[in-house]
């Protein structure tokens, strides 16, 4: 068992340059994780113990073994991508409101880009679908895609306070 | 080992009845023996009767055992606003670190609940078939989400109608090879198998030599 205890850089940094990658596949849920267990690519079993508040983005090197490094290799997972397409800049505001609020009510955490909002899926596909399928209309595109979601940083989440 | 005063942190959640506080009594004997400082938060709606069962229970110390009354949902304190399982675990830490470990059990929720990992580092998730053998296949949050699912007291099936072959099915189905175990916690075999989970999976830096074992489903180093 190898056990990493920080995170050492990034792969694409020239020092880690003609060493061979072992990568450690990690989802979005685990990306948030400080202690984790699992197998590189390789077959290499890797233990990740890590300081609190530490995230496991893309490429973050785990472990420099001399004539090899582990990085983490964030997956692609289903995704709901929901894009606002409007041409109007008020329908576009006015949709993500919407949509934003009933992701919100159901406390899953989402991932904001221009124009797009990705959600992981963590019930259904269906369920997920079912939640903008009143908003599925000119000017929102709904769909499934993989995504490698939080590849760089945590995904929003909501409070709940009562 | 993790820094000074950071214990692992473990969560155990499900509905109420499944469960939870007895697999906290008879995982505590199992860590001691392998040579654990442990202490228990537990959070109930209001009033602290899980962790004055604990308490009581004579399996660990009893000042080693924090009740936190939410007085709202359950996993609001779980999961959006840890704070006040977070202070518990600083108190335990202070009164008797360095702790190796933390249990937390939320207090009983609904099939939706999930632990923040702001709070735990690993969490359990248990459901019973008494409480119906659709559950797995209703994959509510904590069924898919959970770092492992225990699906308890089997032995319980015949009584009340739980067909344990369509619930091994749908739990295959719902977890996409996540580990899961169903047990019967009056026997010695289930609290040995989550401990196991347990030292492999989160605890790997603390585990009794013979529990160091790979990844779950993969051959051993």
């Amino acid at each position: 068992m190898l056990l990493a205890r920080r995170i050492l850089g990034d792969a694409g940094e020239p020092r880690f340059a003609g060493k061979r990658v072992e990568r450690l596949p990690v989802d979005a849920a685990s990306a948030v994780r400080r202690r984790l267990r699992g197998r590189t690519d390789a077959g290499t079993d890797v233990a990740v113990d890590l300081e609190r508040g530490a995230y496991l983005r893309h490429g973050a090197v785990l472990s420099d073994e001399g004539d090899f490094i582990v990085a983490v290799e964030r997956t692609a997972e289903d995704a709901l991508v929901v894009r606002l397409t409007a041409a109007s800049c008020a329908a576009r505001v006015a949709a993500a409101a919407r949509i934003a609020h009933a992701f919100g009510n159901q406390h899953v955490p989402v991932e904001v880009g221009p124009d797009e909002l990705r959600v992981p899926i963590t019930t259904s596909r269906e369920v997920a679908m079912a939640t903008v399928a009143h908003e599925a209309a000119d000017g929102v595109e709904v769909s499934v895609e993989p995504v490698r979601l939080g590849c760089t940083e945590p995904l929003i989440r909501s409070m709940h306070a009562h | 080992m993790s820094a000074v005063g950071d214990p692992v942190r473990i969560g155990i959640g499900g509905p109420v009845g499944s469960g939870k506080t007895r697999m906290i009594e008879r995982l505590l004997p199992l860590l001691h023996e392998a040579g654990l400082s442990v202490a228990v938060v537990t959070n109930d709606l209001v009033t602290r009767e899980d962790a004055e069962r604990i308490a009581a229970g004579g399996l660990i110390a009893p000042d080693r055992v924090v009740g936190v009354e939410t007085g709202a949902c359950p996993h609001t304190a779980i999961r959006e606003d840890p704070s006040v399982n977070l202070a518990a675990v600083a108190r335990l830490e202070r009164d008797h670190g360095p702790l190796d470990l933390v249990i937390i059990e939320s207090g009983g929720d609904n099939l939706a609940a999930t632990f923040s990992a702001d709070l735990v580092d690993w969490w359990i998730f248990v459901i019973d078939v008494a409480g119906g053998d659709d559950v797995p296949r209703k994959r509510g949050l904590g069924v898919t989400q959970a770092d492992l699912l225990v699906v308890n007291k089997i032995d319980l099936a015949p009584y009340v109608g739980a067909d344990l072959a369509l619930m091994r099915r749908d739990v295959a189905a719902a977890r996409g090879g996540r580990p899961a175990i169903f047990s019967d916690l009056g026997t010695d075999e289930s609290p040995r198998a989550i401990l196991d989970e347990l030292f492999r999976a989160v605890l790997f830096d603390r585990a009794p030599a013979a529990a160091l074992i790979a990844p779950a489903g993969q051959p051993g180093p």
